[in-house]
C-alpha cells in the first residue's frame, strides 16, 4: 500500500492506494473506498524532471507543480522536443505508456507455456489465451474483454514476470 | 513320495488363508487406484504390491525373524528405524521453494492454524478407547504429509504403521476431492472472489540461504523432536538454494526419492497383514484420519476468515486450506476454487506460500506429539 498526503487549495487529503493488480486498485480517500481501474498510462516523469536540468531551472519551476498536480493516469502528452533522452527502465507493468484496458499482463511470474491465439483473432471475454505455468500448476489465462487480439507480446516457453504485458486488443 | 514331500510342495494351498484372501484382494484395489484412478500412483503401488506379496501363502519375502525376506529387510532397514521418511523429507526440501512464503511471512500463521485438527482428532481417538501413543499417531494423518505420518506412527505405535500409512496417502491423493466441499461450505461466493494484489518483492538468495539454516537452530532448540524432520527437509533446501550442490540436489529430488519411495512402499504394504490389518480398528483408523483432514481443512479456512476479519476484507480465505501440509496439492486446489468463482483471480502464490508454512508446521506437530508422548 502506498500513502500520500496531498494539500490542494490548501485542503489536505490523506490517500492510501493498494495495488489489487497492475491495473485494479482500491483508494481510500479520507474514510471512503473507491475501486479504481487504470486504463491507460503516461509516465510525465521524463517531462517534469528532465526540462528542469535540459531548459534551465529558472524558466520550468512553476510549470512541474500543474503536471505533477494531476493525477499521474490523466497526465498531459508532453511534446517529444521535451522528453527525455535518458533511458529509463519503466516498470513492466507500465512501459511505453499504453492503453492498459486494452491488454492482458501476468498475473504472477511464471512460464508461458501456452499461446492459443493469435493477432487477429477474435476472442470472448473469459475465452481462454493462454496457459502460464506458476509453481508448476499450469493456469488458464483468460481474456479480460471480448475483443480482436492486436498483438502478441510474448513467446511460447519465455519466462514472464508480474505485471509484463502478454497480449494487446485493437482499440474500439 | 511320503506324506511330508506332499505336504511341502502343496504347501501354498495349505497356508491359504481368508484373511490373506481379503488382504490380497485389498492389496489389488491399491494398486487399481494406482494404475486407474492415478491416486498418488508412486506409493499406492508399491504399497499394494507389498501387500499382496506379504499375504500370500508363507511369503518367503517376509520371512522368519531368523531369515528375513526383502520386505521384512526393508522395514528393518529403513521403516524401523524411521530411516526412509527423513531421506524423503531431504528430497521434499529439495522440491520446496520457500520464496512465497518468505514474501508472505503472515502465512506462518496459516501453517500453524491447519495444524489444529490434528489435536482435535487426538482427543477423539482418547474417546474411542485408542491408547494415547496411538491417538497421536492417528492424529497426525491430518496432516495429509506421508513421511511425517510415518515417523510418529513407527515411534509411537507400530502396529498401526500399515493402516496410518494408508490412510495417509490415500487422503493426499483424495486432497482435490475432498477439500474443495468444505471449503465452499465455510466460506461465501464474495469471501472466494476476493482478490489479493502479488507482493512482487524479490527475496535475495543470501535470504534463502539463511533462511533454512536459521529454522533448523530455532527448531532445533525449541521442539528437539522435530529436529529429525525440520532439519532433514531444511538440508534438502539448503543444498537447493546454495546452488553449488546441484548434483546432490538432483539425486535428492529424483533418485534418491524414488528409491526410498519405492523400498518405503514395498515395506509399508507388507505390514498390511490380514489378522493385523482386519480389525475394526482399522476402519476407526481410516474413519478418524479423514476427521482429522476434515477438521484441518475446516480450522484453515476458519482462521483464514479471521485473518480477512483483521484485514479488513482483504485476505481470500480459501488460502487458510492451504495450511495443511500435501505440499502443492492443497496450494492448487485453492487455486482451483478462486478462479472457479473468478476466473481472473490468482492466489496460487500466497496459498504456496501457506502450503510450505504447512509442511514446516505439520513436521513441527509431529515434533511436539512425541514430545508429549515422551513426557507420558
Amino acid at each position: 500500500m502506498r500513502r500520500y498526503q496531498l494539500t490542494v487549495n490548501n485542503n489536505e487529503y490523506e490517500i492510501d492506494i493498494e495495488e489489487i493488480s497492475a491495473t485494479e486498485f482500491q483508494v481510500l480517500i479520507d474514510g471512503q473506498t473507491v475501486d479504481v481501474i487504470l486504463a491507460s498510462q503516461a509516465d510525465a516523469a521524463g517531462a517534469v524532471i528532465t526540462p528542469q536540468i535540459e531548459a534551465g531551472p529558472s524558466r520550468m519551476v512553476g510549470e512541474p507543480l500543474t503536471a505533477a498536480g494531476q493525477p499521474v493516469a490523466r497526465a498531459p502528452k508532453v511534446p517529444a522536443a521535451m522528453r527525455s533522452e535518458t533511458p529509463r527502465t519503466p516498470s513492466p507493468a507500465v512501459a511505453g505508456g499504453q492503453d492498459l484496458a486494452y491488454s492482458m499482463s501476468a498475473p504472477m511470474p511464471g512460464v508461458i507455456l501456452e499461446i492459443k491465439v493469435a493477432p487477429g483473432d477474435q476472442v470472448n471475454k473469459g475465452d481462454v489465451v493462454m496457459v502460464l505455468e506458476a509453481m508448476k500448476m499450469k493456469n488458464d489465462l483468460h481474456a479480460a474483454r471480448t475483443g480482436t487480439v492486436e498483438s502478441i507480446d510474448i513467446n511460447s516457453g519465455e519466462q514472464v514476470k508480474y505485471g509484463q504485458v502478454l497480449l494487446r486488443f485493437v482499440k474500439d | 513320495m511320503d506324506a511330508s514331500t506332499i505336504e511341502s510342495l502343496l504347501s501354498g494351498f495349505y497356508g491359504l488363508s481368508w484373511q490373506g484372501g481379503v488382504m490380497i484382494a485389498v492389496g489389488i484395489l491399491l494398486i487399481y487406484l494406482a494404475i486407474a484412478k492415478e491416486y498418488e500412483p508412486l506409493l499406492l503401488l508399491p504399497i499394494g504390491a507389498g501387500c499382496m506379496l506379504a499375504n500370500l501363502p508363507i511369503s518367503m519375502l517376509v520371512g522368519t525373524p531368523d531369515e528375513p525376506g526383502m520386505l521384512q529387510l526393508f522395514y528393518n532397514v529403513g521403516v524401523g528405524n524411521e530411516l526412509f521418511p527423513l531421506l524423503i523429507f531431504i528430497g521434499i526440501g529439495a522440491m520446496t521453494d520457500f520464496g512465497p512464503l518468505l514474501e508472505n511471512p503472515k502465512m506462518v500463521l496459516l501453517g500453524a492454524a491447519g495444524q489444529f485438527g490434528i489435536f482435535l482428532t487426538l482427543i477423539l481417538a482418547l474417546l474411542l478407547g485408542f491408547t494415547r501413543p496411538e491417538a497421536a499417531s492417528i492424529g497426525i494423518i491430518g496432516a495429509i504429509d506421508g513421511p511425517t505420518s510415518i515417523y510418529v506412527s513407527a515411534q509411537l505405535a507400530p502396529h498401526l504403521l500399515g493402516p496410518i500409512t494408508v490412510a495417509a496417502y490415500s487422503y493426499m491423493s483424495l486432497v482435490p476431492i475432498i477439500m474443495p466441499p468444505i471449503m465452499r461450505l465455510l466460506t461465501t461466493k464474495k469471501e472466494r472472489s476476493i482478490r489479493m494484489p502479488y507482493s512482487s518483492r524479490e527475496i535475495s538468495q543470501r535470504t534463502r540461504i539463511i533462511f533454512p539454516i536459521l529454522v533448523t537452530i530455532i527448531v532445533g532448540i525449541l521442539v528437539p523432536f522435530a529436529l529429525p524432520l525440520i532439519g532433514t527437509l531444511m538440508l534438502g533446501n539448503l543444498m537447493r538454494e546454495s546452488k553449488v550442490v546441484e548434483r546432490l540436489t538432483g539425486a535428492a529430488q529424483n533418485e534418491l526419492n524414488n528409491i526410498v519411495t519405492l523400498f518405503l512402499g514395498l515395506a509399508i504394504g507388507s505390514t498390511m497383514v490380514g489378522e493385523n490389518f482386519i480389525k475394526p480398528q482399522t476402519l476407526f483408523i481410516l474413519v478418524l484420519g479423514l476427521g482429522a483432514f476434515v477438521l484441518d481443512t475446516a480450522a484453515g479456512v476458519l482462521f483464514g476468515k479471521l485473518m480477512n476479519l483483521f484485514s479488513g476484507g482483504k485476505f481470500n480465505p480459501l488460502i487458510g486450506a492451504a495450511g495443511i501440509s500435501a505440499f502443492p496439492m492443497a496450494a492448487r486446489v485453492v487455486q482451483k476454487e478462486a478462479s472457479r468463482e473468478d476466473n481472473g483471480n490468482f492466489v496460487l502464490m500466497h496459498a504456496m506460500g501457506a502450503n510450505a508454512a504447512g509442511q514446516v508446521a505439520s513436521a513441527m506437530a509431529g515434533g511436539v506429539l512425541l514430545a508429549l508422548m515422551a513426557g507420558a
